[in-house]
């Protein structure tokens, strides 16, 4: 058994709905100083659990906003009807301190940008979201597992020599790569994945999608993952296109398909 | 636990937290070495002003009061009271070897006793000295030498003794004669060296013919005073002024410039006879009455006459605690209790209990220690207010950090961080900054403090930099007492401050929103 087989801190019941995010009529409006931009105008979105669904869209389409509402991020705007459930739970009408929760123990975000604490090494990196998950005495006491887990998911995604290294000393690539063992390290049932092949080349781009479809054959994770990258959105199950803030097209991609032997 | 860890980083990988933590090194050393330099001068002035005077003084001033050695057997009795000595503080004015004429206090006092009860002995100035003062490099201190001039007697230790005793051998008869121990600045014939003492100075008298002629004397050996007091009767009406011409047995220090220039110490018995003072039998003439002194032609000796024997008086008898750190305000209450006693057994003769001023060393030098405490206070105030900048300069380091570290904050309050978590970082972060440069600041401050004499050496042979310059202060030294106590303030105040400044930015990492804390570059 390896770090990514390890149970998920939320694992999903059986008794429980296959639905893991659920969006209807969702609105979001962004203030520019004097000007209201709205950004999503109603989206609708279904993603079962399990599922790996790739939101395309061109820049400004609202793609990331719409992960990041997901993400308990951001509130959403009030709208009639408007919906966002994960895992069952409304993440529209959850307080500050329980989104907080929400964001450690159901979600997993990985970022273009990757969002690495520069400060800190590559395995204090990935060991920052138990340790904010679990706080000082829970950590304390989980440390050597933790670090233990932090060590192989960093080796499993060929960093092992690499963990007491700065990100500043690492290719983006290997960036993105701490940055996906980062937010598997607490096992959450859903993957928000912003645009993660989007500052890399082609080929890094390509072993980053490798990494992430690898954790979700494993770990049977939802992965909702934003990409402008037709290439990149085809792997996934199912791709919904989001233009001026609304799904305007779902169709499937190339995970449904058979692999070849 | 996340917050330890940025905390820990952040403070060891930046630059701006280092200069954060010197600014706080600096302003916590400068108020430690202010207060403790102030804290030091103001307990060498107390002690100072405490070295003539004893733990408490009981006074009647001008006139005096009888039957002190009663007074002083009836407190030595007394098992909390050490020693107790008869005084006499008057005004009187003296004429200088060179002819200058001054104003001084002349206190008429018994050696022996006088120095069981206040540190006299240590205030004489001309004495056997077998170590340089600190600050005397090159030895030049005059009583370092064997002699005291041209190989000839008295030795130093000679006139020690003729100091404790207030006499000086007779040039003539070598019999010890009444002398008197001025003040060291009172002639002002000593200069005083840049190393902290003295050495006399030469002088120039004017000749009868109007010729100056320049005279090398060293006071305790040939130099003499004119003193000219100017006496009351009991009931305090002046008689004529007495001038009489004393040699000049030695020299004191005190410490206190007011009284080294201008308190000249006589012979207790001597003062009494010249102020008729002493026990002795006189005639008591009545006052006129106011009839007879408008009459002309009335008889001015018609008022009754008799003989009376007026017992011997003095204005002050100063008491010792009998330990060395006994509570002054106790031994006050005790004297105020065998005044009592005493004032009722002479009932009529003396100033009663309630008239009478039982005061500590304290109130004795109020005015002056007051002044002085409310210097240090200013001062520190002062000094406070300037240091006040580490909290702003804290606030504006920690707003320039968190703003470079919008997208940290928002990285932790995406991965599930709360608002008081990202805030605890900073907190966390000025309560560090506060802790290493308070230490830092109060170890700067207790090296400089502990080596500050060495350092203002340093300045003024180096620099010609001399702020303290002891030709201009009495202190050989720059005085100086690390608090423990103050330390400890000092050092929390400058937590405090880091933390206070750190709140502000604590405040606005806490409250950015995630995403647009995400989206900044």
């Amino acid at each position: 058994m390896t770090a990514l087989d390890a149970q998920p801190a939320t694992a999903a019941k059986p008794s429980q709905a296959q639905s893991m995010v659920r969006v209807h009529n969702l609105h979001k409006t962004y203030r520019m100083g004097r000007v209201r931009v709205p950004v999503l105008r109603g989206v609708d979105l279904h993603v079962d659990r399990g599922e790996w669904v790739a939101v395309l869209g061109s820049s400004g389409s609202g793609k990331s906003t719409l992960l990041h509402l997901i993400g308990g991020l951001d509130q959403a705007d009030s709208a009639d009807g408007t919906k966002l459930v994960v895992q069952d739970q409304d993440i529209a009408r959850k307080s500050t301190r329980a989104l907080n929760s929400y964001r450690t123990d159901t979600v997993g975000l990985i970022f273009q940008f990757y969002h690495l604490l520069p400060e800190l090494s590559v395995v204090e990196n990935v060991l920052l979201g138990a340790m904010i998950r679990l706080g000082r005495f829970r950590f304390w006491t989980k440390r050597g597992p933790l670090r233990e887990r932090a060590t192989e998911l960093l080796s499993e995604f060929g960093l092992g020599h690499r963990l007491k290294h700065r990100p500043s000393e690492l290719s983006g690539g290997e960036r993105q790569r701490v940055a996906i063992a980062r937010a598997l390290i607490n096992h959450p049932p859903l993957l928000l994945a912003d645009e993660p092949t989007g500052n890399l080349d082609r080929d890094t781009g390509r072993s980053i999608v490798d990494a992430i479809e690898a954790t979700r054959d494993r770990l049977q994770q939802t992965i909702v993952m934003v990409t402008h990258d037709r290439e990149v959105a085809a792997r996934a199950d199912r791709i919904v296109r989001l233009t001026d803030g609304r799904v305007v097209d779902e169709t499937p991609g190339s995970a449904n398909e058979p692999k070849p032997n | 636990m996340y917050q330890a860890l940025l905390t820990r980083r952040y403070l060891t990988r930046k630059i701006m937290p280092l200069l954060a933590s010197l600014a706080v090194v600096l302003c916590t050393a400068m108020v430690l070495i202010t207060w403790s330099v102030m804290g030091g001068f103001l307990r060498m002035l107390t002690e100072s002003g405490r070295s003539l005077i004893g733990d408490v003084r009981i006074v009647w001033p001008q006139t005096g009061f009888a039957h002190y050695d009663d007074l002083i057997d009836r407190l030595e009795a007394d098992p909390m009271i050490g020693a107790a000595t008869p005084v006499i503080d008057t005004f009187a004015s003296i004429t200088l070897p060179d002819g200058r004429t001054d104003g001084v206090q002349v206190r008429g006092i018994d050696g022996p006793s006088f120095a069981k009860v206040t540190t006299y002995s240590d205030a004489l100035y001309w004495k056997p000295l077998e170590q340089a003062v600190p600050r005397d490099k090159q030895r030049e201190d005059p009583r370092l030498r064997a002699r005291t001039r041209d190989n000839s007697p008295p030795t130093w230790e000679q006139l020690k003794d003729n100091g404790l005793a207030l006499t000086r051998p007779d040039f003539a008869t070598g019999e010890p004669v009444p002398a008197v121990v001025p003040g060291i600045e009172v002639t002002r014939l000593n200069l005083r060296e840049t190393w902290g003492g003295y050495s006399p100075l030469k002088y120039r008298t004017l000749g009868a013919d109007g010729s100056e002629t320049l005279t090398d004397e060293f006071m305790p050996i040939s130099g003499e005073l004119t003193v000219r007091v100017f006496p009351l009767d009991s009931r305090g009406r002046p008689r004529e002024s007495v001038p009489r011409v004393f040699p000049i047995a030695n020299e004191f220090e005190s410490g206190l410039y007011d009284v080294d220039s201008s308190t000249v110490l006589v012979h207790l018995e001597t003062l009494q006879r010249m102020l008729r003072m002493d026990e002795a039998v006189r005639v008591v003439e009545s006052v006129p009455l106011l009839g007879a002194e408008a009459d002309p032609f009335a008889d001015p000796f018609g008022g009754a006459q008799g003989f009376e024997t007026e017992p011997a008086r003095v204005t002050t008898v100063l008491v010792r605690h009998a330990q060395d750190d006994g509570d002054v305000d106790a031994l006050r209450a005790r004297c105020e209790e065998i005044y009592a006693e005493f004032a009722i057994a002479h009932v009529g003769e003396v100033p009663s209990s309630r008239q009478i001023s039982i005061e500590t060393w304290a109130d004795a030098n109020r005015t002056l220690i007051a002044a002085v405490e409310k210097e240090t206070g200013l001062v520190l105030i002062v000094f406070t207010f300037i240091s006040m900048t580490a909290v702003f300069l804290v606030l504006a380091i920690f707003w320039a950090m968190v703003s470079e570290k919008t997208r940290d904050i928002g990285i932790l309050r995406a991965l599930g961080a709360g608002q008081s978590g990202v805030a605890w970082v900073w907190v966390r972060y000025g309560g560090a900054i506060g802790i290493v440069g308070s230490t830092l600041g109060g170890a700067l401050a207790w090296a400089i403090v502990s080596n500050i004499n060495e350092i203002h050496d340093w300045m003024g042979q180096e620099l010609g930099l001399y702020v303290w310059d002891p030709t201009v202060y009495v202190f050989k030294e720059i005085p100086r007492e690390i608090n423990p106590q103050h330390a400890a303030i000092v050092l929390i105040g400058g937590v405090a401050s880091c933390l206070i400044g750190a709140l502000i930015p604590a405040a606005r990492a806490a409250s950015m929103d995630p995403v647009r804390a995400l989206r900044f570059e």
